[in-house]
């Protein structure tokens, strides 16, 4: 881990980018693996609570395993989208499965929040045309993101966002289908906005959420950037104002507010909901870091701290009484250790954060399956000997990767900075054969120079490594492998050295392809330009 | 909540502050920029309708082009002969439309827009309506063109409506 939170390498550094560690690919071939599934089989997806309602739902885990391809792409391979853009796609794939959406024909009827009373609505099943910003949001940062990173406006066509329903059991008149595509959903999500006084969109109806109303502002911003517009300094502008009316979203003592409960025929005013939590601060914080660093940044450390227990071997847990108390609290299946773990990442506390991921390599059996690193579901919340050990989906397939793979303030830089066509047009590895990890994949622009590091992934002993590089022709170049001069390009042709026949390089259009094989162990694959 | 996106071609029938029955339709031909609030809002809409008048003015001959229309989120109190009096002597370029608690909420909606009554003791009749605070522009066509942010400058609504006019 020691490369976990280092700084990013500038174009003008001639040095070798970090290699990422075995739980860090580990961490994106689980979700890569997750991603392959076949329809309808959710395997290590799963939770504790039925009907899509807890933090564990399916959407939730797509949402953040999706930000944690994003962030790990944007940040630490951005040289590779082979690696991501087929994950990324395939997981939109799977939130438009009805498995996670379906939930909104019961939940859309509403009728009371926990303890609290609400009046009842006829159900609606169109899971983004109104409120269930928890679903929308996601989904609609999923799309800008993919066509953000990868330049592809598959998600443009009319229709190709589409929710269908076509049950076999209750009569071909009662099949339902909502068609949407990207700039409709952002249109539909951001008018919803507008007319809640931007205050925000409902979770269930008339629950306004901070945490789920951040998430839009990615989807927003990245709309803005693609297509012009300000609808995400429109939604944070108002978003600041609106909630200024409850305090600003901090409560007295640091915490952030959890929810708003609009007036309704139940109740004439709207009621700020104030439970303090662990899950509540370090997933708003991890969130809200985007635009809102210096309100996040002052109170990270108390607030943080709150919330976890140290122990002598550095490692780091979640409290299982309420701080300042001994009142028990039932910390875990809501995903705390996993927010707190993203918190950390984005606030770049490498103390925190090797302190969490060491208690969870130590007690929560990491398990490698196909090449992923994943934490099986457990249940209980301590062990017998008090160690604090419940692990749920959220946490194991989405917030420890995205911990691991993301960098201090890397949430924050993606939301500022959004790729162009200057970094999607740069030398890449677009092709790759499916048991190999890539380690490595940057593009040096002041040196024109790409640095690849591919392995046999974890478990495999050796394999080919089939490798396609785009973009490769706009001048003459020289490529290596572990230093070994292994072909050259001029004037459009692949030159082989005696030593690198072995290797087949050759030209297909814009790239080439070169086979290596990793029967060693991890290779250096490097291609330097205009030298000569 | 109906929520349909972004506004398309609103429609809605109001009275206007000299008593008439008005609709969308009877404005085509013409650009709309409309506001909405209410005429006992302290700092909103008086900031709002200023920032507008300025706007009309900067944009000089096109501003015939175009009728600012103010519609009440408040009818209960602003009945035509007080939206009149609000108007004509601060901000005479400005036609409001009032009308009934379900016409007003077929206009709100049709724009998208949020209004709220909420209880407050230091406001006359004890409350205020809180509302979204966005211009909208409609086209001759009636068809919903763009909107301004409260937070958008006079010079850069009028650049916007230049270049939209065409002028």
């Amino acid at each position: 881990m020691a490369t976990m939170l280092s700084s990013l390498p500038t174009q003008s550094d001639v040095f070798q980018a970090p290699l990422l560690s075995d739980e860090q690919v580990g961490s994106i071939r689980h979700i890569d693996n997750l991603s392959r599934l076949p329809r309808g089989d959710w395997r290590h997806m799963m939770g504790p609570m039925p009907l899509q309602e807890d933090f564990n739902s399916y959407r939730y885990q797509l949402g953040y395993m999706s930000l944690a391809l994003a962030l790990a792409h944007y940040h630490r391979l951005p040289a590779a989208p082979v690696v991501f853009k087929g994950a990324l796609d395939r997981l939109i794939q799977r939130m438009l499965e009805p498995d996670v959406w379906w939930y909104w024909r019961d939940t859309s009827t509403a009728g009371g929040f926990m303890g609290i009373a609400l009046p009842q609505l006829p159900s609606k099943s169109d899971p983004v045309a109104a409120d269930n910003i928890m679903y929308s949001a996601y989904l609609m940062d999923m799309v800008l993101m993919y066509t953000m990173l990868f330049d592809d406006r598959k998600y443009e066509g009319p229709g190709s966002l589409a929710f269908r329903v076509q049950p076999v059991l209750w009569g071909a008149d009662r099949q339902e289908v909502y068609e949407y595509d990207q700039r409709s959903l952002v249109d539909r999500i951001y008018w919803n906005l507008v007319q809640s006084g931007y205050l925000g969109v409902a979770c269930e109806p008339w629950c306004v959420f901070q945490i789920c109303n951040n998430v839009p502002i990615i989807g927003y911003r990245l709309h803005d950037h693609i297509y012009g517009g300000s609808l995400a300094s429109e939604a944070m502008d108002g978003y600041a104002r609106a909630w200024n009316d409850f305090g600003g979203g901090v409560n007295e003592r640091g915490h952030f507010v959890s929810f708003v409960v609009k007036n309704n025929d139940y109740s004439p005013n709207d009621l700020v909901m104030d439970a303090e939590s662990a899950w509540g601060d370090a997933w708003l914080g991890l969130l809200l870091n985007m635009w809102r660093p210096e309100l996040v940044r002052t109170t990270y450390g108390d607030k943080v701290e709150a919330w976890v227990d140290r122990a002598g071997d550095g490692s780091i847990a979640l409290k299982t009484f309420r701080p300042g108390s001994t009142e028990p609290i039932q910390t875990g299946p809501a995903g705390e250790f996993g927010w707190i773990a993203g918190w950390a990442s984005e606030m770049g506390d490498q103390e925190m954060l090797t302190g969490l991921l060491r208690h969870a390599d130590k007690h929560m059996r990491p398990q490698w399956d196909n090449g992923g690193l994943h934490y099986p579901r457990r249940d209980d919340i301590v062990d017998g000997e008090g160690h604090f050990v419940n692990m749920v989906p959220i946490v194991s397939n989405a917030m420890l990767p995205y911990a691991r793979l993301n960098v201090a303030d890397g949430l924050q830089s993606l939301f500022n900075s959004p790729w162009t066509d200057r970094e999607r047009s740069r030398p890449a590895l677009t092709g790759l054969s499916e048991q190999v990890d890539v380690r490595r994949a940057w593009y040096h622009e002041g040196d024109k120079r790409l640095q690849l590091t591919v392995s046999p992934m974890h478990g495999l002993a050796s394999t080919d490594a089939d490798l396609t590089i785009s973009s490769v022709w706009s001048d003459d170049w020289s490529l290596t492998v572990d230093g070994v001069a292994v072909a050259s390009g001029r004037a459009g042709e692949v030159v082989a050295t005696d030593s690198g026949q072995r290797f087949a390089p050759r030209r297909t259009g814009d790239a080439i392809e070169i086979t290596v094989p990793l029967d060693g162990g991890a290779r250096d694959i490097e291609m330097i330009w205009g030298r000569g | 909540m109906s929520a349909a996106g972004r506004p398309t071609e609103p429609c809605w029938t109001l009275t206007d502050h000299h008593g008439r029955r008005v609709t969308a339709h009877d404005f085509r031909g013409r650009y709309q920029l409309v506001f909405f609030g209410f005429t006992h809002c302290k700092v909103v809409c008086p900031r709002a309708l200023g920032k507008l008048t300025m706007v009309l003015e900067l944009i000089g001959g096109l501003s015939e082009q175009i009728q600012p229309l103010y519609i009440s989120v408040d009818p209960a109190r602003d009945t035509p002969e007080v939206m009149r009096a609000f108007l004509e002597d601060r901000f005479p370029s400005f036609l409001g439309l009032t009308g009934s608690e379900e016409e007003i909420e077929t206009a709100r909606d049709a724009f998208r827009v949020f209004a709220v009554r909420r209880d407050d003791p230091d406001e006359p009749d004890g409350y205020a309506v809180p509302h979204s605070s966005l211009t909208y522009l409609i086209g001759p066509d009636g068809h919903y063109i763009t909107h301004y942010p409260d937070v958008v400058e006079a010079e850069h609504v009028a650049e916007g409506l230049k270049d939209i006019a065409g002028i």
